[in-house]
């Protein structure tokens, strides 16, 4: 990769043209990200800002790895790739005829340690909604990983979250909110064919089984009840 | 845990129904005499038990899925109230579809076990403890773990996003006024190469057009030159007597189409008088100092007109009292046509000119070929074939 980053002739593009092409894709990433609540940007979006003008194959490629060195660098932002180890069910028929490249998309993450978020860059205003995603990941991590749907909406009344809840005072429409974190790919979907017709599964996707996602909601998980232990031995 | 299954124990006689051998569960079989009953009455009585069996299944397994979090708890007993539940149940259980709804019972059990044996992996934490410590620790309501079902929990789920933001650092993006553009793939048109033409060196210069024929009036401008000299003399006319022409209705819309121009021009005025009718009077055109501040102020109304109020017009106006002069070169193509129509002779072919309705300008000519062919020859003298040629 270094060989590229050194040369970028073999394009036969300018340096000017080279920074304008990633300026766009930068712009574009920012962008999206904000418009689509923090759901994937899929590759081949990114793909055809490069191509609608230029032609090389390797292009497209050369210019997403120096996009992802400037928001690293600018903005301190790290674009993640995600790749579905296996596509749902749901989605199934049309990601099968899809190629590896094209099923790859990009999320924005903070690299900034935890305290440093924490202080300067946490939003208060969609705070709830990073509540409500711990709160499913954690419930779907200890059920082993996947969940029926009637299930995880048994837990979730106990909360005081129903199925049926278009207007909660806090998040809205539940059922909505739980769809945003299929489509922020912390959660994947499974229909899985019974005697009963088909039961709706929800399982980890890529973003909850990330290393450090994973391994941080599980200390929490373990911290939350342990207090709770320590709490109740003093009572 | 053993359980037998069933068998049907099948009669020698070919119509006879088989009557069900149940077992019980520590396998001693029970005396066959005692079950052997008439065929008809026992029957309904039959499928009446087997859907109250089904349907006490049911509830047990809704009980299951309700106390799951009790089932896996060491300190319950609940487990063993639903397995000893599902054990006198199936003493029941006599035909497959029973056998069905016990499977289905003792595999949901088993789920919910194997769910909580799973839990392990996280430091043994169940599902229940883990709703519990939330509830517990950002639960707004001070409610204990005892009180109704029915009473409304609300988490703060503020707190815990704050508790856990950095475990996820997602990133918001940028906001402007300008979001991410459509970005839809172009089609790439297929490349076509081209012989770069040679240019020529002589350049021309293009004739120069006479433009003497564009100023000539067109018929509407000459009616309205003839209806305005009619106005300045009469000063005040009766709007049908102006526009009728009794012998044409086609030239009394062109009178019509002729008083329009010029009131909009602003060079005659209509009025309604007392006794209803419309009267049309001369006067001179506003200036455009005038229309451009507002003064003259233009109103409009709609004349209906058709061949039904040209025959009530021809009625209502006295015969000599139409002002406007029939105009007798308007329409030659029926004067040019009536001698085609009338000469019974051979082959004659007569041009007949398209007129556009007022502009005078010769859209097309087409000749019209009287005579008879050779096949029209047995239809009789009155019949005859038209061929046109257009020029």
């Amino acid at each position: 990769m270094s060989n590229l980053g050194d040369d970028f002739s073999q394009f036969d593009i300018s340096k000017e043209e080279k920074d304008k092409l990633v300026a766009e894709v930068v712009r574009y990433i920012l962008f999206k990200t904000h418009q689509n609540s923090g759901c994937p940007i899929k590759r081949e979006e990114l793909s055809q800002l490069v191509t609608k003008n230029y032609r090389h194959r390797s292009l497209p490629a050369y210019i997403i790895n120096e996009a992802k060195a400037k928001l690293s660098t600018i903005f301190g932002y790290e674009l993640r790739e995600l790749q579905r180890s296996r596509p749902s069910s749901t989605n199934h028929s049309r990601l099968s005829q899809q190629s590896g490249v094209d099923a790859k998309s990009y999320v924005v993450t903070s690299q900034l340690p935890a305290e440093v978020y924490k202080k300067y860059v946490e939003d208060v205003n969609t705070s709830h909604l990073t509540g409500f995603t711990f709160v499913v990941i954690s419930i779907v991590q200890l059920s082993g990983g996947k969940i029926a749907e009637d299930n995880l909406w048994h837990h979730l009344k106990r909360m005081g979250l129903h199925e049926t809840d278009e207007n909660h005072p806090v998040l809205g429409n539940v059922k909505q909110v739980l769809e945003t974190l299929v489509q922020q790919r912390y959660l994947q979907k499974d229909k899985v064919s019974g005697p009963e017709g088909t039961t709706l599964f929800y399982e980890l996707a890529e973003r909850a089984l990330d290393g450090t996602v994973s391994d941080r909601v599980k200390q929490y998980i373990s911290q939350i009840v342990k207090k709770d232990d320590a709490t109740v031995d003093i009572l | 845990m053993r359980r037998n299954v069933k068998k049907e124990k099948q009669t020698d006689k070919g119509d006879a129904a088989a009557e069900p051998v149940r077992a019980k569960v520590a396998g001693v079989a029970r005396d066959e005499s005692a079950d052997v009953e008439s065929n008809q009455p026992n029957q309904e009585e039959d499928v009446a038990d087997r859907r109250v069996l089904r349907s006490k299944y049911l509830a047990v397994m809704t009980k299951i899925n309700d106390a799951r979090d009790e089932i896996s708890n060491v300190d319950s007993n609940k487990f063993n109230i639903i397995i000893n539940e599902v054990d006198n149940l199936h003493q029941q259980v006599s035909k497959p579809r029973e056998q069905v709804a016990d499977a289905e019972a003792l595999l949901d059990l088993a789920n919910t076990l194997a769910t909580s044996v799973k839990s392990i992996s996280c430091e043994g934490i169940s599902l229940a403890d883990f709703v519990n410590c939330l509830i517990r620790e950002f639960g707004k309501s001070t409610r204990s773990l005892e009180t109704q079902e029915n009473e409304q929990i609300s988490i703060d789920w503020k707190e815990i996003g704050v508790a856990v933001s950095p475990f996820f650092r997602t990133c918001k993006g940028i906001c402007t006024m300008l979001g991410p553009m459509s970005n839809e793939l172009k089609q790439r048109k297929p490349m076509v190469t081209r012989k770069r033409a040679v240019r020529p060196t002589d350049t021309t210069r293009p004739d120069e057009v006479d433009e003497t024929g564009a100023e000539e009036k067109t018929d509407t401008d000459r009616n309205m030159a003839v209806m305005f000299e009619i106005l300045r003399r009469k000063r005040q006319v009766k709007l049908e007597s102006l526009i009728l022409n009794r012998s044409s209705f086609a030239q009394t819309v062109e009178n019509l189409f002729a008083l329009s121009f010029l009131v909009k021009d602003g060079r005659a005025k209509i009025v309604v008088n007392g006794s209803g009718s419309h009267i049309v009077s001369p006067k001179n055109a506003p200036a455009a100092s005038s229309i451009a501040s507002g003064e003259a102020a233009y109103s409009h109304f709609v004349f209906r007109f058709d061949f039904k109020d040209w025959k009530v017009m021809m009625n209502a106006v006295p015969v000599g009292d139409e002002l406007m002069p029939h105009r007798e070169d308007s329409h030659p193509t029926l004067s040019q046509a009536e001698p085609a129509a009338n000469s019974s002779g051979a082959s004659t072919t007569t041009p007949i000119r398209k007129l556009s309705r007022n502009r005078g300008l010769i859209l097309q000519e087409s000749i019209v070929d009287d005579s008879p062919e050779p096949d029209d020859a047995n239809k009789g003298p009155g019949i005859r074939r038209c061929r046109r040629k257009l020029n």
